[in-house]
């Protein structure tokens, strides 16, 4: 088992670099002259040539590639050109709001949605079915940041119960999360349907109801633990895209996040921080979607063996 | 078996598959629902652009009517520049329209073809490409375009150049399994071997045997696209001002959500709906074609 | 009290689908005596595995529906119990074996649990009573105790099988209903399986419904025979009734498709045409288009049972002639 990490933990390096070139060389091929961001308005040539000098700004891109590269490895990617902090340190500082938001909306979408792709499925084809897979499709259908705007309107401006932004303790998470979750919810209650309808035409099923198993545990400890593994991967994957994927969360509500801090530092035109940050949340999207498969380890023992066999 | 009976077989048979599916997609009502709606609202879009005059009722500034409430008069309001909101909205429908679709269709082209040389040659022009795909797949599509448009400079253009990427990827995966699954089967190879060129092989053969996934994934996608457009839009990276773009016309609706909601309230629903009648299309053509996967 | 475990009556048992209704059992009546073993026959679609499903009452709603008829279990009608007395009745009085080991136990339980689950349901055990006396079930079965903690992946079809088995017998039922338990699994498996059921249900006095298409396993084990063909019970005896004195053009037919192994020259001769489809099934006798005695009259008139003797009954026009006989089995 830990072989097996090890192993995927090094199969995480390839991708990474891959990822880190395409985005090292879009950002510094097509970004500008980034001196045009750092010197100041009335700057003489000379000057500019100073900047471009220290930056290392005059070698060739893919020098300057292994030299980034070469800095990562020990967390120095850098200075933002703007407020000159370092890189690696302004994203952990950034990376806790994310961090909480994230978790906090995959905690409301699992919550709401897995009894609802549940409850659906035990219903197939009746009324009830219809009204939850209606309430699904409208969670798909509808933009993330209106919802959330919808939710100031109603929460904050109206009942006036909710803050309509920041960072400030427990309450100014909530509105966020149910935006951020909700969306999330739609897709997870579609995924826990179609598992679960899956699911529950299997012979084993049968086999648990010919045993004289009450009706409740056939559905939630032989039913639901094998739907487990799809739900699972959604629900994963929910959580990596919110770790870069709640920018629009993050403007709505004010939340000091990452997707913030990227979507800042595009409009400033500042590319050491946005090169930074987007290499920083493939790492992290890497390691949560290792994380995801080994917790598949942990329900599903023909998952488990597999990986030792490979370990 | 009675004569009657195969009698009948053999006209469902002899009814194309094409009738078959326009005949289960008509029963399913809810994407007879969302065809009306998009049908109504094409119409409406390509309508707009005669009862209304861009520069005069779209975008001229009046202050005088700046934040009206919902009236007899301005239906939806006017928004902060006093400008009538129901026209924006309507007009809106352009954009999100030629966006999502102009996307999906650029990405579909880039897409299968790729995906279909992947598969069809496999090697070391599979991993290239399919490394590529991972990658663009790894990144939320949203910060890709986000990225993208910032490097090519906020225009409308640009924003469908950006949104395109995301979807090509999709549809490179879909291309590619297709491909992979009938590169290799008899029928082909004969084909092959008689001499057909490549190009012509992939048309005849290949591509008819992924339209099915293909034409539900552009449906869904158009919807996904419209939703992106109108989100970058919201963060002032899509559509520039002052056009009537949906997230655009919410971005600014959000400095006066106190004192005037109802600008927030009527474009996020347009959005809404839009996609929602997509989204029902997309499932209505999923079953339609495929009525295996329904049960 | 009666002497029969299992009265079945008038049973009769539609799927209803969009496309149509499938009439997969079609008003029939069958009785199982105590510690008997009664031997259903039939070819695969003949709505043998709905029958044993709806003695437990569960055949699938939606689609199937139990459209009419009484199912006795030592005197109580099936149909007629509330959820739970029905959740009271599986796996406790009656029990079923599937046809299929590799997809009847559940994946993410060890073998142990599944066995203990019944166990600890039915019979007030505490988890840890359940769990040795799952321990002694595998045993019993001819699987080593300390293996209760391996999950089902880890097992071959054979010893699946017998895992199955176990949880069937782990509260010693009345009745045990066996869907083709041995179908899906290798000839000398099945052999072993087979007497394994055999000498258990003799231990435990039980009664049993033996599934299978197999006459062979038919001859080996049951006591009495029904044979089915789309829906209905064309044929019912003692087992040396139908084997000796066949009466119906099918179980005839039955027998002449089988291969001989003392007369090896004799070649197989196969019923000619398919089972009709139960969504849309001919007027008159079912069998009639692929019959080789089959009359006019046939094609309109559906048959009833008649008694041949003994409890031999059969379902078939011919015998309206006093002198109809078969031509006999090869």
């Amino acid at each position: 088992m830990i072989k097996y990490i090890l192993k995927r933990i090094l199969l995480m390096i390839p991708a990474i670099l891959a990822t880190s070139f395409i985005i090292f060389f879009a950002m510094n091929m097509t970004g500008g002259d980034p001196v045009d961001t750092i010197a100041p308005e009335n700057a003489t040539e000379e000057q500019r040539d100073q900047i471009r000098e220290e930056l290392g700004l005059n070698d060739p891109l893919i020098v300057r590639y292994f030299k980034y590269l070469k800095g990562m490895v020990t967390g120095d990617m850098g200075e933002s050109y703007v407020t000159h902090k370092d890189v690696f340190k302004t994203f952990m500082k950034h990376l806790p709001a994310t961090l909480q938001l994230a978790t906090a909306a995959v905690f409301v979408a699992t919550l709401v949605a897995v009894p609802l792709g549940i409850y659906t499925a035990i219903h197939q084809n009746t009324w009830k079915d219809t009204t939850g897979m209606v309430f699904a499709l409208f969670g798909v259908s509808m933009p993330n940041f209106w919802l959330g705007l919808m939710l100031i309107i109603i929460f904050s401006l109206n009942l006036g119960i909710l803050p309509p932004g920041g960072k400030r303790g427990f309450v100014s998470i909530i509105l966020p999360a149910i935006t951020v979750g909700l969306g999330f919810a739609a897709l997870i209650t579609r995924t826990t349907r179609s598992a679960m309808l899956d699911v529950i035409r299997q012979d084993y099923i049968t086999t648990a109801r010919a045993k004289g198993v009450r009706e409740k545990k056939v559905i939630f400890k032989h039913g639901l633990n094998n739907a487990l593994i799809p739900i699972i991967t959604v629900v994963g994957m929910q959580l990596s895209n919110a770790l870069t994927g709640s920018v629009l969360a993050e403007t709505v509500f004010s939340w000091p996040g990452v997707g913030r801090l990227i979507v800042d530092s595009i409009a400033k035109r500042d590319t050491p921080m946005v090169t930074g940050s987007i290499i920083l949340c493939c790492v992290l999207m890497c390691v949560v979607n290792l994380l995801i498969d080994l917790v598949y380890a942990f329900f599903d023992p023909r998952i488990k063996a597999q990986y030792m066999r490979k370990g | 078996m009675s004569t009657v009976a195969k009698k009948n077989q053999n006209e469902i048979k002899s009814r194309s598959l094409w009738q078959e599916t326009w005949r289960r997609l008509m029963k399913n009502k809810g994407a007879v629902v969302g065809l009306c709606f998009l049908v109504a609202l094409i119409i409406a879009a390509i309508a707009s652009g005669f009862i209304y005059d861009y520069d005069t009722d779209i975008i001229q500034i009046d202050m005088s009517q700046a934040l009206q409430h919902p009236s007899a008069e301005h239906w939806f309001g006017t928004d902060s520049l006093g400008r009538d909101i129901f026209a924006r909205v309507l007009y809106g429908a352009r954009y999100s329209l030629v966006i999502g679709m102009g996307s999906v269709a650029i990405g579909l082209i880039v897409g299968v073809t790729l995906g279909a040389i992947a598969g069809f040659y496999g090697g070391v022009v599979d991993q290239i490409i399919m490394r590529f795909v991972d990658v663009f797949y790894s990144i939320p599509n949203i910060m890709i375009a986000v990225v993208i448009v910032s490097l090519l400079g906020t225009s409308t253009v640009n924003l469908l150049i950006a949104l395109s990427f995301t979807c090509a990827t999709s549809f490179t995966r879909i291309a590619r399994a297709a491909v992979m699954t009938i590169r290799d089967q008899e029928y082909v190879e004969a084909a092959y071997a008689l001499g057909l060129p490549t190009w012509k092989l992939i048309l005849k053969h290949i591509i008819p045997n992924c339209l099915s996934p293909i034409i539900v994934q552009v449906t869904l996608l158009i919807g996904t696209t419209i939703i992106a457009a109108s989100s970058l839009s919201f963060l002032g990276i899509g559509v520039p001002q002052p056009a009537p773009e949906w997230g655009a016309m919410l971005s600014e609706g959000r400095q006066h959500i106190r004192d005037a909601s109802y600008i927030c309230i009527v474009p996020g629903l347009a959005i809404m709906f839009t996609v929602l009648a997509l989204n029902l299309l997309g499932d209505g053509l999923r079953d339609a074609l495929d009525p295996r996967m329904k049960k | 009290m009666s002497e029969q475990i299992l009265e079945v009556k008038d049973l009769v048992v539609h799927y209803e689908t969009e496309d149509g209704c499938v009439r997969a059992v079609n008003n029939i009546s069958f009785d199982i005596g105590k510690k008997k073993t009664l031997g259903l026959v039939g070819e695969t679609g003949a709505g043998k595995t709905t029958t044993a499903l709806s003695i437990l009452n569960l055949v699938p709603n939606p689609p199937g529906v139990i459209k009419n008829g009484t199912i006795l279990l030592d005197g109580t009608n099936i149909l007629e119990l509330s959820t739970s007395e029905l959740e009271d009745v599986r796996g406790n009085d009656v029990a079923m074996i599937f046809q299929d080991p590799m997809t009847a136990l559940n994946p993410v339980m060890t073998v142990g649990e599944q066995i203990a689950e019944a166990i600890e349901l039915h019979q007030n055990a505490t988890k840890e009573e359940a769990y040795n006396k799952a321990k002694e079930m595998l045993e019993l079965v001819g699987i080593a105790a300390s293996r209760a903690g391996d999950y089902p992946h880890q097992f071959s079809g054979g010893m699946r099988q017998r895992v199955v088995i176990a949880i069937a017998l782990a509260c010693s039922p009345k009745l045990l209903i066996a869907d083709e338990p041995t179908t899906a699994l290798d000839v000398t498996i099945q052999a072993q399986v087979l007497d394994l059921m055999k000498s258990l249900i003799k231990n435990r006095d039980m009664s049993m419904l033996l599934i299978t298409h197999d006459l062979g396993v038919v001859a080996e084990v049951c006591d009495d025979v029904a044979v089915m063909y789309a829906g209905h019970i064309v044929e019912i005896g003692t087992a040396d009734e139908v084997f000796n004195s066949t009466a119906h053009p099918y179980t005839e037919g039955l027998f002449n498709s089988l291969p001989n192994l003392k007369q090896r020259g004799e070649d197989l001769v196969p019923i000619p045409g398919m089972m009709p489809d139960p969504s849309n099934l001919p007027e008159g006798c079912t069998f009639a288009p692929r019959c080789p005695y089959a009359t006019e009259a046939c094609k309109s008139k559906l048959p009833e049972l008649r008694d041949m003797g003994g409890t031999h009954k059969v379902a078939c026009n011919a015998y309206d002639n006093p002198n109809f006989k078969l031509k006999g089995v090869h």
